[in-house]
């Protein structure tokens, strides 16, 4: 068996950073997950690469600009806006304080 | 009469003679969904009115199915995850405007697999679509409920959206046609943004005709869309029936642990093409298995990315609610993503994404089309897929390098395993040319020994 690439505080670090909660359970499997697909993806150094451009986008276009004004159509209306949330107050979205 | 054995675009014909009305249409399919929908759970909404703007322009009232990841105004649009469970989106997405401004009508909203993470639909969070062929059998995915949808008559026709096979893949296991057109040839405004630089939305329908038709309808440049293409469209169905000699290149590196009753399936559609007058070449195209690296690098990242949203403030429950792919794919992409692992793994794999895109550039100068096998087996049995770690790579082998491209691709049916499951057979295209590839794709379903209509003999 190779080397481990990730260990369980990778995972958990990953996770904290992604704002996932996993179970202790899970956290094994994850970790065996991720490393088989971090070893899969290693077949890319078979190729050689280093002079090659990077390809950002595959839509072969540039530069798609629009007049800087808003689209009212596009817009929606605060109660469409609002219809989905679960914590709502008057006419706004309801969340946790961050500062104190 | 058997509406469900007619084609979309056979049914509107009736509808245009004054044999049927649309309403008439569309309460036939709704009574087929109460019939079969619980033996094949693709349907996860179907809203209690046909929603419609009008029944003029080309669709003629004629509702259509949505995979679920397409946001349509005022009915619930979940991706399959229970953190949409409640979501009713306040817009609809560009491709759902085109279909009503074209006097469509939605019939309802299929499944799939959770956030189109997926090749089989067992991912949704919803239950597992069923392949009508095989009831023990998965239908392919992530768009597994659009093709069901389609292969077992509870719709004319479809739309799903594909990633990297997840159009062509169920409609290869379910045996309906399947097109995903080249990136940024239909808007994605709209779609739950999955991989942004991959997603295709495209029609999922019994003929080659019918998907031309839609395609017509669906394609265009959107203000909405920064990537969609502003080339103009082609007609896509008056093209349909022209006739051209063509060269067919085919890679051995497509037929490689490939099941054999299907290499052998792919290698007759080839014969009939040459027996046609085309003439076909060998080729040779870099082994997909990179492209499989790329996509498992760049989409996970672009998944990390979109699923960031979901934080259950503005919209949708809590981050909690994701089931255990989507927390896979968004935390491989976070490492990925993250500072010291960036240039190994995100930019090399836009490196070798650029190498993708020359190497089909380089093969076009030689071929017009490519054919090879949509996948590598035939459809597996539910639960099946957990035995491989790497099951949907695997699956999707085959169809990543044309996503990884942004190519065009259609797969057909060109016949049935010894078992009785449905092969399909996929034709890429050039950019933008997904004219040629339903030329190709329409001249073949009239001659490789497959029926849609004989399944439907079991859902009567």
């Amino acid at each position: 068996m190779s080397k481990r690439l990730l260990n369980n505080d990778d995972v958990l670090k990953l996770a904290r950073l992604a704002q996932l909660s996993l179970s202790d359970e899970e956290l094994d499997g994850y970790r065996k997950q991720l490393d088989e697909s971090l070893r899969y993806v290693e077949n890319l150094n078979e190729l050689s690469i280093k002079k090659l451009d990077r390809t950002l986008n595959i839509s072969r276009l540039e530069n798609i600009d629009r007049e800087d004004v808003a689209d009212s159509k596009r817009a929606l209306p605060q109660n469409s806006a609002l219809q989905n949330a679960s914590n709502k107050k008057k006419h706004y979205f309801f969340v946790q304080r961050i500062l104190k | 009469m058997k509406l469900h054995e007619l084609s979309l675009i056979e049914l509107i014909d009736f509808i245009e003679k004054k044999k049927i009305s649309s309403s008439e249409v569309n309460n036939y399919f709704s009574k087929r969904i109460e019939r079969y929908n619980k033996k094949l759970n693709v349907y996860l909404t179907v809203p209690d009115e046909t929603h419609q703007s009008s029944k003029e322009g080309a669709l003629k009232g004629v509702g259509l199915a949505f995979k679920d990841n397409i946001s349509t105004k005022d009915i619930r649009t979940t991706a399959s995850s229970k953190v949409l469970d409640n979501y009713i989106p306040p817009y609809n997405a560009t491709i759902v405007e085109k279909i009503l401004a074209s006097g469509g009508a939605i019939l309802g909203k299929t499944n799939m697999d959770a956030w189109a993470h997926g090749s089989s639909t067992e991912t949704s969070d919803y239950g597992t679509t069923r392949n009508p062929y095989d009831l023990d059998r998965v239908p392919g995915g992530s768009s597994g409920g659009s093709a069901v949808a389609v292969a077992s008559g509870l719709v004319p026709a479809a739309i799903g959206t594909e990633t990297a096979e997840s159009i062509r893949q169920p409609a290869a296991w379910s045996g309906v046609v399947g097109l995903k057109p080249s990136y940024g040839r239909v808007s994605r405004y709209g779609i739950i943004a999955m991989g942004s630089s991959w997603d295709c939305p495209g029609p999922m329908t019994h003929t080659v005709e019918d998907a031309a038709f839609l395609l017509e309808i669906l394609a265009g440049q959107d203000p909405y869309d920064a990537t969609s293409s502003p080339t103009p469209i082609d007609s896509y169905r008056n093209n349909l029936s022209e006739k051209k000699k063509l060269t067919i290149g085919y890679s051995l590196e497509y037929f490689k642990d490939v099941d054999q009753e299907i290499r052998n399936a792919v290698m007759n559609t080839i014969d009939l093409l040459k027996k046609n007058g085309h003439s076909v070449k060998e080729i040779s195209l870099m082994n997909p298995k990179y492209a499989v690296s790329v996509y498992m690098i760049l989409q996970r990242s672009e998944v990390s990315s979109n699923l960031s949203r979901y934080d259950g403030i503005r919209f949708g429950n809590p981050r909690s609610y994701f089931a255990s792919e989507a927390k896979r794919r968004i935390m491989l992409g976070t490492y990925a993503l993250s500072h010291g692992y960036y240039d190994q793994f995100y930019k090399k794999a836009e490196k070798v994404r650029g190498m993708i895109v020359d190497d089909f550039n380089k093969v076009f100068e030689q071929v017009d089309v490519i054919i090879a096998p949509t996948t590598p087996i035939p459809a597996m049995k539910i639960g099946e897929s957990e035995k491989y770690p790497f099951y949907g790579e695997i699956m999707d082998i085959l169809g990543e390098p044309v996503s990884a491209a942004g190519i065009p691709a259609l797969s057909i049916p060109c016949g049935l395993t010894t078992t009785g499951l449905p092969i399909g057979v996929q034709i890429m295209g050039k950019y933008l040319d997904e004219s040629t590839v339903l030329n190709v794709g329409y001249e073949l379903e009239k001659e490789v020994p497959f029926s849609w209509k004989d399944i439907l003999k079991k859902y009567e």
